[in-house]
């Protein structure tokens, strides 16, 4: 049996008291006083027409005139209904049932927590496992000070123990990002238990909807939950943020796509070669031809080199100093004695 | 008699009902849900499970909560 802390009469009658506080909205006393202006314009222009001898624009304007009259009564009509006969003020709990709500939520709930100094009033649901991915129990925890005085309600859904999509931390729950519920068809029940002092139906409703997975519109959805490897360096990442290796189709996360040269293509790093030379990656796709165990050198790389000035030596016959880098060209071709 | 019937589905409201005598929580829920199945939602009388012919008695508080409540990201 849960111990129940004391002092939650006063607790509800606290409730109570920040929610009606709230200033209702008075009734609507106004004069109707467009309707009396366009009455009054009406009569000028028939005097007027009058005056000028249009017996047919009178006659017109003075059936316009009776519409007109009819529509300012009925405005004054609804004004001293208003007055006279206001409607009855909209449900709201009384502190015994605030009361009544608290103590539920003892048996709802795994715990439940006040802060009498943050003015907040916390429920810790059952651990949640959704499509055998498990998420862990999550606090619903509603300031209800500030909820009876705002339009909108202030509560937070905070992880208890968290176990967040890997390619967001704060994402621990399809519909909970950053500690704020998507309310989706929540919305309006949530709106409604709060407005009407329904503490018990605000938490209820609210862990129904953190027992419910939309997989149609989560913020990561439970496929993605845990993420894919990336094939180089084995980081999880999401499917959207995740590349795709054009020659083997292996998952890369951005930091280990490498892109060609030549093409722009996006590679893993087992599918492009290096230059030897300048170290720029390119796909089987865009090699130049070369020989066999030779080193890889890029197409501008070779240019380079065949458009580069002999050295001193090789004026001098000398045959030049091997280069750490052998050319894939070789130096040259083979020659045969031609007799005259 | 008088009960106080809460729908927490669609917008959600709460109000006083007249109900009259012999009123079952099932018969309740068909006037509230129409074509819903009783079993898709939590029902409660004054806050505890109750059963589909409890007799509601007067100044009971009946909630109709869905059981599956979708939420959707902004």
């Amino acid at each position: 049996m849960r111990d129940r802390p004391v002092d939650w009469r006063k607790l509800a009658a606290a409730i109570h008291t920040a929610a009606t506080r709230r200033p209702t909205p008075p009734a609507c006393l106004s004069l109707p006083t467009a309707a009396w202006d366009v009455c009054r314009h009406t009569v000028q222009r028939i005097e007027t027409a009058r005056r000028r001898g249009w017996l047919l624009a009178a006659a017109r304007l003075e059936r316009h005139y009776r519409f007109q009259t009819r529509e300012l009564r009925d405005e004054l009509d609804a004004l001293a209904a208003r007055i006279n006969d206001p409607p009855p003020p909209p449900y709201f709990a009384s502190a015994q049932e605030i009361y009544g709500d608290l103590r539920a939520l003892f048996d709802e709930f795994e715990s439940v927590e006040c802060d009498a100094r943050q003015h907040t009033l916390s429920a810790v649901t059952e651990p949640i496992e959704l499509e055998g991915v498990y998420l862990g129990p999550f606090k619903i925890r509603l300031c209800w000070r500030q909820y009876a005085h705002d339009s909108q309600p202030a509560y937070q859904i905070i992880a208890v123990d968290p176990h967040p999509a890997a390619s967001n931390e704060g994402v621990t729950h399809p519909h909970v990002q950053n500690e704020a519920l998507c309310e989706g068809d929540g919305r309006g029940p949530i709106r409604a238990a709060l407005e009407q002092g329904r503490l018990f139906d605000f938490f209820v409703v609210v862990s129904n909807i953190l027992r419910t997975y939309n997989d149609g519109s989560p913020h990561i959805s439970l496929d993605d939950w845990y993420g894919v490897p990336c094939a180089d360096c084995g980081c999880r990442v999401a499917s959207d943020d995740r590349w795709y290796c054009e020659r083997c189709d292996e998952s890369l996360c951005d930091d280990c796509r490498i892109s060609c040269t030549a093409c722009d293509g996006t590679f893993c790093n087992d599918c492009v070669t290096r230059c030897s030379r300048c170290d720029e990656s390119y796909c089987s796709g865009c090699l130049p031809v070369r020989k066999h165990n030779t080193p890889f050198q890029c197409q501008d790389c070779l240019d380079e080199l065949s458009t580069k000035e002999p050295s001193d030596d090789d004026e001098h016959g000398k045959q030049p100093a091997e280069s750490p880098h052998a050319a894939v060209q070789p130096a040259g071709v083979g020659q045969a004695a031609v007799s005259a | 008699m008088q009960i106080l019937a809460i729908n927490n589905n669609g917008a959600g409201f709460a109000d006083y009902l007249d109900v009259p005598e012999g009123t079952t929580v099932n018969q309740l829920f068909g006037q509230q849900i129409s074509g819903g199945r009783p079993e898709d939602y939590l029902i409660r009388v004054n806050r505890q499970p109750s059963a589909a012919d409890q007799l509601l008695q007067p100044g009971d508080r009946v909630s109709i909560t869905p059981l599956k409540i979708e939420g959707a990201r902004v």
